[in-house]
């Protein structure tokens, strides 16, 4: 295997990877809660240890996605059953597959009166899922609900030092735990009731890194034509001998 | 593949899209009595797992971030917001409103029935208190036709003075209708609403109770559609499209170049 052809189609599959990231991130620009997806290049080279050291070297690069928890504008909508966090902290939801956060606070009442996010799933409060009395619903911003003036439950607020690490993506503005932290308690979120937090995705930055995407897959893909060139040269030259 | 990129980038077109169709239908009954805005709600699909995060790197270390990518957007909820509009003078002595959250019921032709937040009722030839499209309100409430003047007290109880008659004539009481979750309940247009599964069974009691509402004479509800907010919405969901359609000329020239390099 030629090792720069290697090389340059690595960085061709990983541009197109991050164009796939980036229609995912435009794609999503109007979903609430929604968390920008990055793509992180990593280097690589194999291992020459042991191995003859004339043997060709092969470097290229590798994509993997980190997802950018910062947050998104609060937007506000004056409905009584949204809500919107400020600070890191998650929403928790109980599914039929298991325990999930969520960020995206556009909640409902079923037809027995439990708090359920757009899907069904139950939101959780401190003593498991919501049921809400008759009555003017007010949360407070440290998540406690109340129906006509009395508390009577608060909503489950988790927060992980490291988000990134700990959550991967569900789909249906979902994060699942990954195991690698334990859900901590919230320390300085606040929540704000009648608003909702949009999609931290800027599409301005994903025109421009998308170009900037589209740039470099051109480059890669001359060098790769001229090292085919070349190889074809090569390769002629070496037929006209005989 | 860039392949993956067109689709998504569809996907955020589509949604985008039956956005501004929303937003359409909401400016569009921007004057209709009793209407309530739209709002649509999105989702992320799901996503392709190429790397799992926390997977083992070697024995002794896992990986810190996998590779995800995500398949695009859809809508996943058409959300009635249940605000009340502005209440209007009109003196008309038919119009109500409901200060709270109750709904009126009225008797469809085909015998269901509807629920409504438009209060502007009108009498049939038989003296019958009806809806503009002639869906009578229920409980019946029949207006005697030599009536000279109509009261309708916060509680919902109906009276009439008639031509010769010292005491008013108490002719009927409206009852009104909440939900556990009136967001489910189901639009049928005529500025109807539908029990549904999602909404739970309407609780019927007299206006005035706890939390169902009173009833103002003289007054109708505007739609709560604000013009302002609702433009906002379709300047950002047009160049949304745009954007998810320039995604799809980037991954075509993507395409494009791979062509040309195999040529």
């Amino acid at each position: 295997m030629n090792n720069g052809l290697y090389s340059a189609f690595l960085g061709m599959r990983s541009r197109q990877r991050t164009l796939d990231a980036q229609a995912n991130n435009i794609a999503n620009a109007s979903t609430g809660g929604f968390k920008a997806e990055r793509m992180i290049y990593s280097s690589f080279e194999a291992d020459r240890k042991g191995t003859n050291s004339t043997q060709l070297l092969v470097t290229g690069v590798t994509t993997t996605s980190s997802t950018d928890f910062s947050e998104g504008a609060i937007q506000q909508t004056g409905r009584s059953l949204d809500v919107a966090i400020e600070g890191d902290a998650f929403l928790q939801i109980q599914t039929p597959r298991g325990a999930r956060y969520t960020r995206a606070g556009n909640f409902n009442l079923n037809s027995n009166g439990q708090l359920v996010t757009k899907n069904g799933d139950l939101v959780v409060g401190e003593r498991g899922p919501i049921t809400v009395p008759k009555g003017e619903i007010t949360i407070g911003s440290d998540g406690s609900l109340a129906a006509g003036g009395k508390v009577f439950d608060k909503l489950k607020l988790a927060r992980f030092d490291n988000p990134a690490n700990a959550l991967t993506k569900e789909g249906d503005s979902l994060f699942i735990a990954t195991g690698a932290e334990n859900p901590q308690d919230n320390v300085n979120s606040r929540l704000t009731q009648g608003a909702l937090e949009s999609s931290n995705v800027s599409s301005l930055s994903e025109m421009v890194a998308m170009i900037n995407n589209n740039r470099e897959f051109d480059s890669m893909q001359k060098s790769m034509t001229l090292l085919m060139n070349d190889l074809g040269r090569k390769i002629s030259g070496e037929i006209g001998k005989f | 593949m860039p392949n993956r990129a067109l689709l998504t980038a569809a996907t955020g077109m589509r949604v985008q899209q039956q956005n501004v169709d929303n937003i359409a239908n909401n400016l569009a009954n921007a004057s209709t009595v009793g209407f309530k805005r739209t709002r649509l709600e999105f989702q992320d699909l799901l996503y392709q797992n190429m790397r799992t995060a926390g997977g083992a790197a070697n024995a002794s270390s896992s990986l810190p971030v996998g590779l995800q990518i995500g398949l695009g957007a859809r809508s996943v909820a058409s959300e009635k917001i249940f605000i009340q509009g502005d209440f209007k003078q009109t003196e008309n002595p038919l119009d109500m409103v409901i200060e709270g959250s109750g709904f009126f019921q009225v008797r469809q032709s085909n015998g269901d029935l509807a629920y409504t937040r438009s209060g502007q009722f009108h009498l049939n030839n038989q003296g019958q208190v009806v809806t503009a499209t002639g869906e009578s309100l229920e409980p019946a409430i029949t207006i005697p036709t030599d009536a000279t003047s109509v009261t309708i007290a916060p509680d919902g109880t109906i009276s009439t003075t008639t031509p010769g008659q010292a005491n008013s004539q108490n002719v009927g009481q409206i009852q009104l209708a909440i939900f556990a979750n009136p967001a489910g309940l189901e639009a049928l247009g005529r500025n109807l609403f539908k029990e549904t599964g999602a909404s739970g069974q309407a609780t019927v009691s007299s206006p005035d109770s706890s939390g169902i509402g009173r009833i103002g004479q003289g007054y109708v509800e505007g739609s709560n559609v604000n013009v302002v907010e609702e433009l906002v919405n379709m300047i950002s969901a047009q160049r949304m499209y745009e954007t998810n359609s320039k995604v799809i000329s980037a991954a075509d020239r993507m395409l494009g170049t791979i062509n040309q390099a195999v040529s």
